[in-house]
């Protein structure tokens, strides 16, 4: 990469959620350490681990623009996020799940989710972006464009049938029914 | 609403009347005592004659034995007068359990009244047998209007369920259907049930067959709620009754967002735990009332009354919520009978989801059910002795959720689990850990070993088709 700062900073979604990860795993249950923080630190470590899987790269989308980034290093600022719990998922699902169940474990609905709600958040990012630069006398081109627009709509209506369409179930019986086909 | 009538089977009713007229008169020459733990053969008649009590059961989902108004630890904000009511009336089962705690293996258990490793309904994935025999048949060749109403839930297509004269199910969200305007399958005919509640709806049906049931002839009716399974919604009249609700009593280890971690992500109890936690009672409030109706409906001097559960229910418990482990929380189920010889009461005696069938066959009189691994708690229900020291649990992993494989020994004092995939057993004494928070297995190790032994002979005494 030329730019190490710039992969560094692709990157950070993948920290939060590593980090965040380790933190909930290990403290999860330990109330007698924490004491009274016990459930504001674990509430603020989940909440915080979603938002590095689905929507981080709002963060560092910014700052990756104004220096230039490549098309790569911004599809990796998109995908560190859900590629890592995708990654921490399905090494996870090794203790419950043969190694091939388990890789599938790592392209399950809140993996695609993911995905999409970077995408998404990535459209907000750029939008705001362009609107900063703009007014700061940059020439970037419009806010909104179809193409924003378009990545913004479809990442937005992937997480809601994924996810949050009927609290996910219907699009969850789409998974265990590739489940079944690939694996019974 | 009109019941669509039964459909004709009018030759298989003649043979399993038939048969059930061989096997009672070879069961009166031959069983006149206990044999194998399974009931006392009576004469069986082809028609009820007054003589056999109806019988009713309602199992209700992931309703956890301690939201319950009747026990001394019941949340301070929740009521349920009727389910109250039903426990004045009859006998209190403390220590009910199920031995897979998870929908489509434990209503593959309470049918058939075998493991889940016999019935082959391990999880929900796996499909129903229909050569699989429920304890509808046998009753049925004695006589009984039979009824199967509510939630099926178990995988592959629904059976041409043998035994019942009427069968109403839901197909919605694969089995497990929808609170609010749940299309029904009424003996084979999909219905439409637009501004209809689930709970009330499955009420009203089962209370129309039963006032449609001839006068004289024994019936038995077989009530399977969708609640308080997710995606717990309240009838509108209870929603945002416990919106106050002090929830001090949740466990210490709980958290509001608990449900994002993954062990818990297929729960479908994605957002704040809390407000979920607050729906599933306000949808036991709604179960509770339609229970009064029922048992307003029947005589308790000549009809069984049972409530019970598939499952419990982790509200934050070991940072979990759910089902399917071995913990106290999922296996414990409400169980109270009411009925005729059945005097007010408390039992400590250990009951199990399989001894539901065995025991409604006793009530009735009739055998038939020889593939079932429970026994007949009757006697226990009108104050005798227990019947078993301890219970073989199982768990067979269920894609994707993150439970292991495990099975389990508990008996009064301790739970024994082994788990798939090399995890370390575990061993926790219920008694001075009653939230089975501290795994003792390295500190007793005798104990363990003792658990160990007595784990495989359950295993395999369950595997040989035994009776537990």
């Amino acid at each position: 990469m030329r730019d190490p700062r710039a992969l560094a900073l692709a990157l950070v979604p993948a920290a939060i959620v590593v980090v965040t990860s380790v933190f909930v795993q290990t403290f999860a249950g330990r109330y007698e350490l924490l004491g009274a923080a016990y459930a504001p630190l674990l509430n603020a470590g989940v909440l915080l681990r979603a938002f590095g899987m689905f929507a981080s790269v709002i963060l560092v989308w910014g700052l990756l623009r104004s220096r230039g980034a490549s098309r790569p290093v911004l599809a990796l600022a998109i995908l560190s996020g859900p590629v890592s719990y995708g990654i921490t998922a399905a090494l996870d699902a090794l203790s419950y799940f043969p190694v091939g169940q388990a890789a599938y474990y790592g392209i399950n609905p809140i993996a695609m989710a993911t995905v999409a709600g970077q995408c998404a958040a990535a459209a907000v990012a750029e939008m705001a972006w362009r609107w900063w630069s703009r007014h700061r006398g940059r020439e970037v081109g419009s806010p909104v464009t179809w193409r924003i627009a378009a990545a913004f709509g479809a990442g937005l209506l992937t997480v809601f049938f994924t996810v949050l369409y009927q609290g996910g179930v219907p699009f969850f019986y789409v998974y265990q029914r590739g489940y079944m086909f690939l694996f019974t | 609403m009109p019941i669509a009538g039964p459909p004709a089977q009018p030759s298989r009713r003649a043979f399993l009347a038939g048969l059930a007229a061989t096997v009672g008169a070879v069961g009166v020459a031959a069983c006149s005592e206990q044999t194998g733990g399974r009931p006392v053969a009576v004469p069986v008649t082809e028609n009820g004659d007054g003589d056999h009590p109806n019988l009713v059961v309602i199992v209700s989902d992931d309703h956890r034995w301690d939201h319950v108004g009747y026990h001394p630890d019941h949340p301070a904000f929740l009521s349920t007068p009727n389910l109250d009511r039903l426990a004045e009336q009859g006998m209190v089962a403390n220590n009910a359990f199920v031995t897979t705690a998870l929908c489509s293996p434990s209503r593959g258990t309470f049918l058939s009244g075998q493991y889940a490793s016999q019935h082959g309904v391990q999880n929900n994935l796996t499909a129903w047998n229909p050569n699989t025999q429920t304890f509808f048949e046998p009753l049925m060749a004695a006589g009984y209007d039979c009824a199967f109403i509510g939630k099926w839930h178990m995988p592959g297509q629904l059976p041409d369920l043998r035994g019942v004269d009427t069968f109403i199910t839901f197909t919605a969200e694969e089995g497990q259907g929808q609170y609010v305007d749940c299309p029904l399958l009424i003996n084979g005919e999909m219905t439409q049930r637009p501004g209809t509640y689930i709970t009330d709806d499955l009420t009203d049906l089962a209370l129309e067959w039963i006032d449609s049931r001839p006068p004289g002839k024994p019936y038995a009716l077989w009530l399977a709620h969708k609640a308080v399974h997710h995606r717990f919604i309240p009838p509108e009249r209870f929603r945002g009754a416990l919106a106050d609700a002090d929830l001090s009593n949740l466990p210490p280890e709980s958290f509001a967002f608990l449900s994002l971690m993954d062990e818990n992500i297929w729960e479908g109890t994605l957002g704040n735990v809390h407000n979920l936690y607050r729906r599933y009672n306000e949808t036991l409030l709604g179960l509770d009332d339609q229970v009064g109706r029922l048992l307003d409906a029947v005589d308790l001097a000549d009809t069984y009354f049972v409530y019970t559960s598939d499952n419990g229910y982790s509200w934050g418990e070991h940072v979990l919520t759910g089902k399917r482990w071995a913990y106290e929380e999922n296996t414990r189920v409400p169980f109270v009978a009411a009925g005729p010889g059945i005097e007010p009461d408390t039992t400590d005696a250990m009951i199990l989801n399989a001894d539901v069938a065995p025991t409604l066959l006793e009530w009735a009189g009739v055998q038939g059910l020889p593939a079932a691994q429970g026994r007949s708690v009757a006697d226990v229900l009108t104050g005798g002795d227990a019947i078993r020291e301890e219970f073989l649990y199982e768990y067979f992993p269920d894609y994707p959720y993150h439970v292991p494989g495990m099975q389990a020994v508990r008996d009064d004092r301790w739970l024994y689990v082994e788990y798939d995939r090399g995890r370390a057993p575990q061993l926790f004494d219920i008694v001075a850990d009653p939230r089975t928070q501290d795994d003792v297995a390295g500190e007793n190790p005798e104990v363990a070993a003792d658990m160990a032994a007595r784990l495989q002979a359950l295993r395999e005494r369950v595997a040989a088709g035994g009776v537990v």
